[in-house]
């Protein structure tokens, strides 16, 4: 009887875990095929006219800030970025989606500072805590202030990012070079949606369809991320009990590695919250965990990546990449040189300090860095 | 320089001294970073907790926005 009920709930729990598999693996899926669905819509839209219709975002400055200002409103980077891949599927510029991209990482930053807020009642866990979720937003800032300038200028990343992506796939057969199942794999469902759309209705059917895109990504990534949390926290345990002791390029793997396996940046930021909040861990301690964070979250534009076949396959792998190169190249550079290491660190801190004495500081900083500073940059630029 | 025992103390003993502090030093030290490698630890355990905090942003945001209205009146 007692063998009965131990082992009832734990191959209850093997069945749960199976399941939630099973429903991440058609997430997945859905994710891969509505990033195909938003380049068929946006292709249709717009006529092979897409360059023209974000003729307003041919500004970088304007492309910066309509990645920040989506980011931080559906507090997602992974949705928005897989949201870009899918429109330069569709015919969007490349350089017109650099600066989103960039845009998107400042705008993630958003949620742990969020997260930070939490920990008002308690004056220094606050100030710790405040510090811990700004500490992501400055890096972000300091990596778009150093390679957006360059980029605009040199290209660096695109370039780099376009030969990467050439030698990868290469052709106009896209996926990965010579196994281009991905394709005959979503077109069931991208007819389905594009027949759907234009039932509703023929005119605007192609936009529909667009809008059926970001919904199914939003909700794709939101649900993997609710199940990946509970899938594989025990995971995120070990790796970060591994992790404490050693140096910070562990902890920036172990950043990298909980970010991939719980599919959102925000998720591993946000945790460091609470752990540098209760001062049993330092600012400098969990600093490299946001930076592997980072990185991890860029597998997301990979994977998306993956669902365009054609000629603007190597178009969207090259943004996805981008989006690797920016991330992986801030870390190495910024870490690597102690007074640019050292910035992040002491903005956060000066910033919390401040919003510690002054908890108004934290709301005109959350509303003027993610809202009112991007809107008054778009203001300036269309006079400009 | 004298010892407790107002006898004055040698250069010998001096070094000895010098020697036992630094090691008891070192011990207090490695205590130390034990004990707060102990306590991350402690804290990494209750990750599903902090998961759970995670879950709470907007709710979180709208707390600390009465806690500042409450405090400005």
């Amino acid at each position: 009887m007692s063998q009965v009920s131990t082992d009832t709930p734990s191959s209850q729990n093997r069945l749960n875990s199976y399941f939630q598999w099973m429903a991440i693996a058609f997430l997945v899926y859905l994710l891969i095929s509505s990033v195909g669905m938003i380049g068929a819509g946006f292709k249709g839209a717009t006529k092979g006219h897409a360059s023209e219709l974000f003729q307003f975002a041919t500004n970088p400055f304007m492309g910066l800030i309509i990645g920040i200002l989506t980011t931080a409103m559906v507090q997602s980077s992974s949705t928005v970025t897989s949201i870009i891949v899918g429109l330069v599927a569709g015919g969007l510029p490349v350089e017109t989606a650099v600066p989103m991209i960039m845009g998107a990482n400042i705008g993630t930053t958003i949620t742990n500072t969020i997260v930070s807020l939490g920990h008002v009642r308690r004056k220094k866990e606050f100030r710790r805590a405040f510090a811990a979720g700004t500490v992501h937003d400055f890096f972000n800032f300091l990596a778009v202030v150093i390679f957006l300038p360059l980029e605009i200028v040199f290209q660096p990343l695109s370039k780099i990012a376009g030969f990467l992506a050439e030698n990868l796939v290469g052709g106009e057969n896209m996926s990965v070079k010579g196994l281009n199942f991905i394709k005959p794999a979503t077109k069931p469902i991208i007819n389905f949606f594009t027949d759907i759309s234009h039932l509703i209705s023929d005119s605007i059917g192609y936009f529909i369809l667009i809008i059926f895109g970001i919904l199914i990504i939003f909700m794709a990534i939101t649900l993997i991320g609710k199940f990946l949390k509970v899938l594989m926290v025990g995971r995120a345990k070990i790796i970060m009990h591994n992790a404490i002791g050693k140096g910070p390029v562990t902890g920036i793997l172990s950043g990298m590695i909980i970010t991939i396996l719980v599919q959102s940046s925000s998720t591993t930021t946000s945790l460091m919250v609470p752990l540098a909040g209760s001062g049993v861990f330092r600012l400098k301690q969990i600093y490299p965990f946001t930076l592997g964070a980072n990185i991890g979250t860029t597998i997301t534009a990979l994977l998306a990546a993956t669902a365009i076949s054609g000629p603007t396959a190597v178009l969207t792998l090259q943004i996805a990449v981008v989006h690797f190169l920016t991330n992986a190249t801030a870390v190495i550079l910024i870490y690597s040189v102690k007074i640019l290491r050292n910035l992040p660190l002491r903005g956060a801190l000066w910033l919390a300090r401040l919003a510690s004495e002054n908890k108004l500081v934290a709301i005109l900083y959350v509303f003027g860095a993610f809202f009112i500073f991007p809107a008054v940059l778009i203001f300036i630029t269309n006079i400009f | 320089m004298t010892h407790d025992n107002n006898e004055p103390l040698t250069t010998k003993k001096l070094k000895k001294l010098i020697k036992q502090t630094k090691s008891t030093l070192n011990d207090l030290q490695e205590e130390l970073d034990k004990r707060k490698m102990d306590n991350q630890h402690l804290e990494i355990d209750h990750l599903e907790e902090h998961m759970g905090e995670v879950e709470h942003g907007f709710s979180n945001f709208i707390t600390f926005l009465k806690d500042v209205l409450k405090e400005k009146k």
